[in-house]
């Protein structure tokens, strides 16, 4: 009883944190910045082209601030304006802003190169956002095309090397920018979440569930309990189908062929269960704004507790032959190693940070689902090299059963869906950013919506940031590993594709 | 009875995108592509047949049409999803891929976002006339 009138009428501690950070903020950075107020999950914060410098000075040298951790980098369009927006992190506070800038319509190009030029005194993964082609092609020998698989399709690799070890390495990403401006305009909102799962086919639901509970944050809906459960089971799911997938791309670059037809039998058990639920593998497009599409029935969820025993006994059984086979494990040690600190600084985030040693899961924190309800721990590495980042995503599938064994066990009932009418839908104007923890990190949606039409819509990925840390592990390296290091980060292509 | 492998029968594929994943689904134990005598090759030189799916920009487009002239004829070109088969989903605008598929001609199309690798066991099984 308590809980529930606590949960209706105040908003939660974390959410009275944020606006506290954001009266601090107003008061230190007071003459510098235009507005300042709570977008979703972030502060937003808007702040002309002429006190940028000073406002980027105080948050990162502000010991009360120490806002060091750069995530992403996004231009839009927003009526006949247009914008810069760029979002920063304090690892050591746990909040996160976004800084919002107006650019000239004339100069677009100049005022994004001067704003680019002052970030990278302060962050140096910005470098990655530069014209750059003239340092690539004086410093770098040796050119490697986007390759035929899955997550080294969407870049080429420039490097230069020394005898076989790798000594400069360049990453350019022209080959994916294929996203158009205006692609999301002329779409309504049930057409969009159709869409919007194309940006992470490795796991289709979690652009889906972020986008809608964006939505819902917009029109301050409650979910009912049921559609929520359902959506944490899927998104379980899919972590486990990702993650099956992840190993069987390593396995096939170690040319392990036991191992790697092993998880690829394991990843088709979990999409037939997806399969059954969804009725599709890749793509579900079975998120709604207040639930889901469809009920899981009694059979379905018989299925899965019958499965959930085979899908642990045979991971398990995965994990042991790879982790026996000297061979592999003396080529996965020691390679393309992860410091604590580059992490943070990059903004790398997911099973990629949590295998350098740093314990931080969305799950834990200000996750938009249920996932305070259930018992799991979070898996972390020591020293960030492939084993590592391997291990933990066996560790986190672990988890993921565990957590769908509690799911299935307490199924509350009720309706799956809040019936709202759609094409009547009517939002207050303002802006919402909306994460989420989805396979390989942190994956975010910014929206800003004006009545019943969406202004502009930005999707950032977290593939990008262990992509422009990629040229910093690469070094020191050897050249035949190089195919190894990259597929240890788990890139999903789609995420870079408007990046 | 006539042996099912005659020779062997070499695909090379490009392009990044939903179907890919699909497509390397075939490879694994279930579905098990490589007991029809189809393998998946990276060099262009050894391909008979080139899978075009997914996203491309106009950088990717010379890529792949140079990939077409190296390989050895007779060689053909299979279609796989509707970012192809229409136009790239995120860019309706552009109008690559209706001059490509006019360029090079398409001997093969299948449909879906993305197919099932039954779909594309099917299409490769009818393109060797077998199966179907």
């Amino acid at each position: 009883m308590t809980n529930d009138i606590y949960n209706k009428i105040y908003s939660s501690p974390k959410v009275v944190f944020i606006e506290e950070t954001g009266k601090n903020l107003e008061f230190i950075l007071k003459d510098k910045i235009k507005y300042i107020f709570k977008a979703g999950m972030d502060l937003l914060i808007g702040v002309s082209k002429a006190n940028f410098y000073e406002v980027l000075k105080e948050l990162k040298e502000n010991p009360e601030l120490e806002v060091s951790s750069f995530q992403s980098i996004a231009a839009y369009k927003s009526g006949k304006k247009n914008f810069l927006i760029i979002n920063l992190k304090s690892p050591v506070n746990n909040f996160s802003i976004l800084l919002k800038i107006e650019i000239s319509q004339r100069e677009i190009e100049k005022d994004c190169t001067e704003i680019v030029d002052i970030m990278e005194k302060f962050y140096k993964a910005v470098k990655f956002y530069k014209y750059r082609s003239k340092i690539i092609s004086e410093n770098s020998d040796i050119k490697i095309f986007a390759q035929s698989l899955d997550g080294l399709d969407c870049f080429d690799l420039d490097i230069h090397t020394e005898g076989d070890v790798v000594k400069e390495a360049y990453v350019d990403t022209g080959i994916a920018r294929v996203v158009g401006d205006n692609y999301y305009k002329d779409l309504e909102i049930y057409n969009l979440i159709a869409y919007i799962s194309r940006f992470d086919w490795k796991s289709g639901i979690f652009p889906e569930v972020c986008l809608c509970s964006a939505f819902e944050e917009l029109l301050q809906l409650k979910v009912p309990e049921r559609a929520q459960y359902i959506r944490m089971l899927l998104c379980e799911l899919y972590r486990i189908s990702n993650h099956a997938y992840f190993i069987s791309n390593i396995c096939n670059v170690l040319q392990h062929d036991i191992a790697y037809n092993l998880s690829l039998l394991e990843r088709e058990r979990v999409l037939r269960i997806i399969e059954a639920i969804t009725g599709s593998r890749i793509v579900p497009n079975f998120i709604r704004i207040g639930g889901v599409k469809k009920d899981i029935s009694e059979e379905i969820v018989i299925n899965i507790r019958k499965n959930l025993s085979v899908l642990l006994k045979n991971i398990r059984r995965i994990e042991r032959i790879i982790m026996n086979d000297s061979l592999a494990v003396e080529r996965l040690r020691n390679i393309g190693i992860i410091e604590k600190e580059s992490a943070l600084e990059y903004g790398v985030s997911g099973p990629n940070l949590r295998a350098s040693g740093i314990r931080y899961d969305l799950r834990k924190d200000k996750d938009p689902i249920l996932y305070k309800d259930f018992s799991f721990t979070v898996p972390i590495g020591k020293t960030g090299d492939c084993l590592d980042r391997i291990l933990i995503r066996f560790n986190e599938i672990f988890q993921s059963l565990r957590i769908i064994s509690q799911i299935i066990n307490k199924f509350p009932s009720g309706a799956f869906i809040k019936k709202i009418n759609l094409s009547h839908l009517e939002f207050q104007s303002g802006a919402v950013s909306c994460g989420i923890e989805c396979p390989h990190g942190l994956f975010k949606i910014y929206i800003e919506v004006e009545k019943s039409n969406i202004n502009s819509l930005v999707v950032k990925g977290p593939s990008i940031n262990s992509l422009i840390l990629s040229e910093e592990i690469l070094k020191e390296n050897r050249i035949e590993d190089i195919d190894l290091i990259l597929l240890s980060l788990d890139i999903s292509p789609g995420e870079i594709m408007n990046a | 009875m006539p042996s099912i492998i005659k020779s062997n029968f070499n695909i090379m594929i490009t392009g990044f995108g939903c179907c890919k994943q699909e497509i390397f689904a075939t490879q694994g134990a279930l579905y098990d592509i490589q007991r029809l005598g189809v393998n998946f090759v990276s060099t262009a030189e050894d391909a008979d047949i080139l899978v075009v799916q997914g996203f491309y920009n106009k950088e990717g487009i010379i890529r792949v049409l140079n990939i077409y002239d190296r390989m050895n004829s007779p060689k053909g070109i299979i279609a796989v999803g509707s970012c192809v088969l229409n136009e790239n989903l995120f860019n309706l605008e552009s109008k690559l891929l209706s001059q490509f598929r006019e360029e090079v001609g398409i001997n093969m199309y299948i449909p879906g976002c993305p197919p099932r690798p039954e779909a594309f066991i099917h299409a490769i099984l009818g393109f060797l006339g077998r199966g179907l």
